[in-house]
């Protein structure tokens, strides 16, 4: 903001305050760009059309198959053989990748401000499934943990059933194969969510046809 | 196949946990708060009461159940109940929590992980392998150190969530 005044012919024009005018100004112009680039990423993501191939039903069965087939196939084949620890990594992350593009990244954290009432909806449900499905993964594991002890030794000495029974349980992994246990995890949770998405994809679609 | 008379008793069950005004004082949002918080660290303690031996482990985990389930009455088991006993409120709220508790999980999840591969580097580095003798109790610690978290966290959300409503 400047400052104008007149003593007989001289006038004086102020100039103070004009840095901290330049200063909001290009703040104004940065936080423009901001919103401009983040409502440009945002209509992106809900209309893009690049990725259609990943999100019609037929592909998201296919996802779906790769990621098991991935997930427990390949996992299967890395810990048996330690050449293939990174490959295991490396497809987990595509096939992640993949799972989040046929969804349009409705799991992303930041994004709640992207998705409309029904994939909002649609995502919450999917997190109360992807949550049975770990729970009862995990309930399971116990009982045959548990249940392979009591088939161990209760068989054999049923009468020391109930009673402290010496148990050891031996695991005697490599380094490449507890790494694969370890991607095996970090992936299955990072996954399940979008198992427990469903199948349902979007409409399927020419490239010549608009968005509605 | 469920019969008729089943169902009906399953609807009865459930008319009576929604319904009920004994809990009340478990709803007022400290009591809420407080039950959240003791059954959140009895789930906790469960695994390392069972470092201690079976009876150790089992009257922790049985502490556990008695505070978590007095938590599902308080918050009239919206967390856990099928979807055809919820109305589109309930429904909502509940679908909300498990977004929370499963994040809470994974990350709990992923951090057992790693800190599980770092042990097992520092116990044999030197040979590349990893062997790990565990007895029955430390065995049934470690079921539990999920199984706990698992079974209390969308109903210690949803409390908490509740809680902090004013």
């Amino acid at each position: 903001m400047s400052i104008k005044f007149r003593i007989g012919n001289l006038i004086v024009v102020s100039t103070k305050g004009k840095d901290e005018d330049w200063e909001a100004k290009l703040d104004q112009k940065i936080e423009s760009l901001e919103t401009q680039a983040e409502t440009k990423i945002g209509n992106w993501i809900m209309n893009d059309r690049i990725f259609d191939g990943f999100r019609n039903t037929y592909a998201r069965v296919l996802i779906t198959l790769m990621s098991w087939g991935g997930l427990l196939g390949l996992g299967y084949a890395a810990f048996t053989n330690e050449g293939l620890v990174w490959w295991y990594a490396g497809t987990m992350m595509v096939l992640i990748l993949m799972n989040q593009l046929s969804v349009r990244y409705v799991f992303a954290e930041d994004n709640t401000w992207l998705i409309d009432e029904y994939h909002s909806a649609r995502r919450d449900k999917a997190y109360h499934g992807a949550y049975r499905r770990v729970a009862n993964m995990v309930a399971l594991v116990g009982i045959f943990v548990i249940g392979n002890w009591a088939f161990d030794f209760g068989g054999e000495h049923f009468v020391q059933f109930m009673a402290p029974v010496p148990f050891e349980l031996h695991i005697s992994w490599t380094l490449e194969q507890l790494g694969v246990v370890v991607v095996a995890l970090i992936s299955y949770f990072s996954l399940v969510k979008y198992l427990a998405w469903g199948m349902k994809g979007e409409p399927f679609r020419s490239k010549d046809e608009p968005n509605e | 196949m469920v019969s008729e008379k089943n169902i009906q008793k399953v609807e009865e069950r459930v008319a009576k946990l929604q319904n009920d005004t004994s809990l009340d004082w478990a709803r007022k949002p400290l009591s809420l708060k407080a039950l959240a918080f003791s059954t959140s660290f009895l789930a906790a303690a469960t695994p390392i009461a069972f470092l201690g031996g079976s009876i150790l482990g089992i009257s922790s985990a049985a502490l556990m159940f008695a505070g978590y389930a007095l938590l599902r009455g308080a918050t009239r088991g919206i967390a856990e109940l099928p979807e055809r006993f919820l109305d589109e409120r309930e429904l909502k709220v509940r679908n909300a929590t498990y977004v929370k508790a499963f994040q809470n999980l994974a990350g709990l999840v992923g951090a057992l992980a790693v800190v599980l591969f770092i042990v097992a580097i520092s116990l044999d580095v030197n040979d590349k392998a990893v062997q790990l003798e565990l007895t029955f109790d430390q065995l049934q610690a470690f079921v539990w150190l999920l199984l706990g978290p698992i079974t209390v966290l969308p109903t210690v959300t949803l409390a908490l969530k509740l809680g902090g409503k004013k």
